[in-house]
């Protein structure tokens, strides 16, 4: 749907999937940087980004019993089915990916006057048996509004979920819209990730979430990830701003001193094919 | 030499405090939520104390500095390289890592170690024949560490002085398997910038802390912690407690040297949207407990009614004033009063 878009980036495309290719381990997944053991997150991000299928082939190989795709730490599970899901091609696995995206939940966390919540409201957390945090949520909403229609009430409880923590201002933050009396400031990078999880939906936040991120993305362009997921749903809503971000983006791949695998590859995704691999419509 | 005496070659008007004097005054805050409760209960009696002994040998030598710096223009490098030799830092041949504040960056704030700060400390630690000085922080509400970094003035900071920065949250990780028990999670993961290094030096902001009461050298240690397995925030350690988990993470990483950043500290409410607060202090020390608690005095809070730092003192390091060389200036004059937080001792599980 965004092809077209790619013409006049052709060479910086081909520029992040060529730092991408070295990067991958002899199993064939991807650390978080050059020369570390692949993990889920990355390996999944650069499937998403280059449809790669040795990739997808890590992740498959890598799913637990129950769907689940997670990195241990200890007692505690890092989730990244959903991000794998979106990475996965049509199957069984990502099905059994999905399945597990649709039962996972993240713990309720009361409200309090100081951090004022809704707590009737369970999304989606960043480790099992911990609480409800923007980007999880997001990436959980992504999944099942992407490969999973059916699951209208998970759906829409995310959907809710993410309304409930935008800023005042609109946009989003790691997941507070007040604490201690405080209205908490919305960042570029979860910001976008939310919008990419909302487009063609909830438009009462999406449309101030898109505003925000217009106002804010110069702001944190020292940041290429920020830079990169920016770009990615400044695109996907036809903004305007998507290319002046890619430009931006295109100087800081430029920079020395590398990038991190995630970073190339939202990058990638928000140059190339990959985007319609990630945003929901 | 007892522990009482000065550090050999201490500046002119550097004395001895009287710490019985220097207490005088501290407020209390009060820590009364979920996570001190539970703490609390770990001392009850008859209780098995939740670390294992062998790994946490009595402290010996408790050093702490307190210097004068009224702005960031003042010789930090001179300021911070004296100091650390008054609190015998052994840096000699060492690979050293830095490990400032940045849990996040919002322009005008004080929420960060000031990148000044963090440079004079490479300097300092060099002159002191540290053989590389790496800066590493993993940002624990911010994703994008190069815009934390690049914003917030330490990349400018660290170009200056060729010193090189490790994102903790992305750096290669292995398990440590905890030898204290307050959290159940068991073991930590740990990022090599911190397992390689022969010294870590913690290097926190002065600030209240709405959860913790206060986050100083132990409470930085968060950051060591990769977020890619953890979460933005490190949600788990939340719901492990806080302060169970500052006791945990200390208990792994050990920091052999701290250095907080008190010439323009925060109060009110931190760690994020509290008010700057011009202390005009440093603190150094050689001994997170020690340092934690004499910074927490100069703060004007009553270090014992600060449950994790009390806990702390029992395996950690010295709480006990006695015990502690205070070298530098006399602190009791610069007890400079912040401002509590407000919602001390709850258990985050906000989302």
């Amino acid at each position: 749907m965004y092809h077209g878009w790619l013409v006049d980036n052709p060479t910086m495309l081909d520029v992040l999937e060529g730092a991408l290719g070295p990067r991958r381990n002899a199993d064939g997944g991807f650390g978080p940087a050059a020369s570390i053991a692949s993990e889920p997150e990355p390996t999944a991000m650069v499937g998403v980004a280059l449809a790669d299928d040795r990739a997808r082939a890590w992740l498959a190989e890598h799913q637990a019993d129950d769907g689940a795709i997670t990195l241990s730490i200890g007692t505690v599970e890092r989730d990244l089915t959903s991000v794998a899901a979106l990475a996965l091609g049509p199957g069984v696995t990502r099905e059994r990916a999905l399945d597990h995206v649709e039962r996972l939940r993240a713990a309720p966390a009361p409200a309090t006057a100081l951090v004022p919540i809704r707590d009737d409201l369970q999304g989606f957390p960043w480790t099992t048996h911990t609480s409800t945090w923007t980007e999880p949520t997001a990436w959980g909403l992504l999944a099942l509004r992407k490969h999973r229609a059916s699951a209208v009430e998970r759906i829409d409880e995310a959907v809710t979920v993410l309304r409930d923590r935008s800023c005042v201002t609109g946009g989003w933050n790691y997941g507070n819209r007040v604490a201690f009396g405080v209205e908490l400031p919305p960042f570029v990078q979860t910001t976008a990730i939310a919008l990419l999880a909302l487009r063609g939906t909830a438009e009462d936040v999406a449309e101030p979430g898109l505003a925000a991120l217009e106002r804010l993305w110069r702001d944190e362009s020292e940041g290429p990830l920020s830079l990169a997921t920016a770009t990615a749903a400044l695109r996907a809503y036809g903004s305007p701003q998507a290319l002046p971000a890619a430009t931006a983006l295109r100087r800081a791949v430029a920079q020395p001193g590398g990038l991190d695998t995630m970073t190339l590859a939202w990058g990638a995704i928000a140059l190339g094919e990959g985007l319609d691999r990630m945003a929901a419509s | 030499m007892s522990h009482h005496d000065q550090v050999p070659g201490a500046g002119a008007g550097r004395h001895r405090i009287d710490r019985r004097r220097f207490i005088v005054g501290a407020a209390v805050v009060a820590a009364s939520g979920t996570g001190a409760f539970a703490l609390r209960r770990a001392r009850e009696a008859n209780a098995p104390v939740p670390w294992d002994r062998d790994a946490f040998p009595p402290p010996t030598s408790a050093r702490v500095a307190v210097l004068r710096a009224d702005s960031y223009d003042a010789d930090l490098e001179g300021l911070l390289e004296d100091g650390l030799r008054e609190v015998g830092a052994e840096v000699r041949g060492a690979r050293v890592l830095l490990k400032p504040n940045l849990v996040e960056y919002d322009p005008g704030t004080s929420v960060n170690t000031d990148p000044r700060m963090v440079a004079a400390a490479i300097v300092a630690l060099r002159r002191l024949g540290a053989s590389k000085v790496t800066c590493g922080e993993g940002p624990g509400h911010r994703r994008d560490t190069r815009y934390v970094v690049d914003a917030s003035g330490l990349a400018d900071a660290l170009a200056a002085v060729e010193a090189p920065f490790v994102d903790l949250n992305l750096d290669a990780a292995s398990i440590h398997e905890l030898r204290s028990r307050y959290t159940t999670l068991g073991q930590l993961w740990l990022p090599r910038a911190v397992t390689d290094a022969d010294v870590v030096v913690s290097m926190p902001k002065m600030k209240t802390h709405h959860w913790a009461s206060v986050t100083l050298s132990m409470k930085n240690l968060f950051g060591c912690l990769p977020s890619r397995l953890y979460g933005w925030p490190k949600n788990v350690l939340h719901w492990e407690g806080i302060e169970q988990s500052i006791l945990d993470i200390t208990g792994a990483v050990r920091p052999a040297l701290q250095i907080v950043d008190g010439i323009v500290g925060m109060e009110g409410n931190g760690p994020i949207n509290g008010t700057p607060k011009q202390a005009g202090l440093i603190v150094i020390g050689n001994d997170p407990v020690a340092t934690d608690h004499t910074a927490t005095r100069l703060m004007g809070f009553d270090p014992s009614a600060i449950v994790y730092l009390d806990e702390a003192a029992r395996f950690l390091g010295t709480g006990d004033r006695d015990a502690i060389t205070q070298v530098g200036e006399d602190p009791e004059p610069l007890v400079t009063p912040f401002v509590a937080a407000p919602g001390n001792g709850e258990i985050d599980v906000s989302g």
